[in-house]
């Protein structure tokens, strides 16, 4: 049997793509909508408005599941324009610098320390049970 | 119809557009570089794409627009793109749901535990020590993941750039501490740390935990989920 040819395969792809950017964008675009009533920010509503429907389709879409972790993987990209912005906050950033250290090394151990204690304690039990 | 007059009924010049598309293929450049440069340092945690990227776009930015604010509107297109991306995020938790029905509380309450723990610990600092109110609202976004930081610090009246760099430290922070919190309490269990990394470290803790074990990256991913919308939800309720 003949094997598809390159051309069709990236059409695929192609279409594969497009269709995955239209579900996101519009489940996105649906849930800014809905921050009008429901006061969270649009992409909380707009991934619940995905959940619900893969909860009710009973699983995700093939192409979905193809290509949403390909953009995921990627999603490092996406935040840098916004971070950028931390150039125009250099000086407030020297200004406070030790409370932001100890904001942010300190309450992360401790914080990690408490979660790892909690959750060996809670989840010792099933390990003999489970597995 | 010429090109320009397509552009101008949108409010834009050619020159806007083209500088958005020369920013934009700058961006993806770095961001390129950036994870070849995480490959080739085995994932290390100081090479994280998002520090090499904007570290990368903001040196571009000092020597050819010195503007950050303008290359930033020449972004928007990229930051726009980050809001369906993150709903994209609806795949993970739909595949984490198992595991929550069958283990229910004893993993949520150890996220919660954390999820409320880790904000409100960050915030009294702030507090006590005097900071901007902005400051305060923005650092209790410390530990969901970046997208969802983001938009809630922005709705809390927060700085979602600020919000972007504390998240990214604490991850960091996260992921370096692991082996002193593992040895201090003697636990290190992949269930648990899965959990720790998750739950307190979101995006960049669970790309460790994955590294990690399956177990520990599949309870980093759930922690992950369930912190960052339970969080977000909290935080927008209570003070949004």
């Amino acid at each position: 049997m003949l094997s598809k040819p390159r051309v069709y395969t990236l059409f695929q792809h192609l279409v594969q793509h497009i269709g995955t950017l239209i579900v996101l964008i519009g489940a996105y675009e649906l849930g800014d909508i809905a921050s009008a009533i429901i006061p969270l920010p649009a992409t909380i509503n707009g991934l619940f408005i995905l959940l619900l429907v893969f909860v009710v389709y009973g699983k995700v879409p093939q192409f979905l599941n193809t290509v949403i972790p390909v953009y995921l993987g990627h999603m490092s990209m996406f935040f840098v324009p916004a971070i950028m912005a931390v150039w125009l906050f250099q000086q407030a950033v020297y200004d406070h610098w030790l409370a932001l250290v100890l904001a942010l090394v300190l309450t992360t151990i401790a914080s990690m320390v408490l979660v790892m204690w909690v959750s060996n304690k809670l989840l010792k039990a099933t390990d003999n049970t489970s597995r | 119809m010429s090109l320009s007059s397509v552009s101008s009924a949108f409010g834009l010049t050619l020159s806007d557009i083209s500088h958005a598309a020369m920013w934009i293929v700058i961006l993806v450049l770095c961001y390129g570089f950036a994870i070849q440069l995480a490959k080739w340092t085995n994932q290390h945690v100081l090479a994280h794409p998002i520090l090499i990227t904007t570290t990368l776009v903001l040196t571009f930015t000092q020597l050819i627009e010195p503007d950050v604010q303008r290359v930033m509107t020449h972004l928007h297109p990229i930051k726009y793109l980050l809001g369906p991306l993150t709903v994209g995020l609806a795949l993970p938790v739909y595949n984490q749901l198992p595991i929550l029905r069958q283990l229910g509380v004893k993993v949520l309450l150890p996220i919660a535990v954390g999820g409320l723990f880790a904000p409100l610990s960050a915030f009294s600092v702030l507090y006590l020590l005097d900071a901007e109110p902005a400051w305060q609202l923005t650092i209790l976004t410390k530990s969901i993941t970046t997208p969802f930081a983001m938009d809630t610090a922005t709705m809390l009246g927060g700085i979602a750039g600020l919000a972007a760099v504390f998240n990214i430290i604490t991850g960091m922070i996260g992921v370096m501490a692991l082996p002193s919190v593992n040895r201090w309490l003697q636990i290190n269990d992949d269930k648990a740390n899965g959990l720790v990394l998750g739950t307190i470290a979101h995006g960049i803790g669970t790309s460790k935990a994955v590294l990690l074990s399956e177990q520990a990256g599949a309870f980093a991913s759930l922690a992950l989920c369930v912190n960052g919308v339970g969080t977000a939800i909290v935080l927008s309720v209570l003070l949004g």
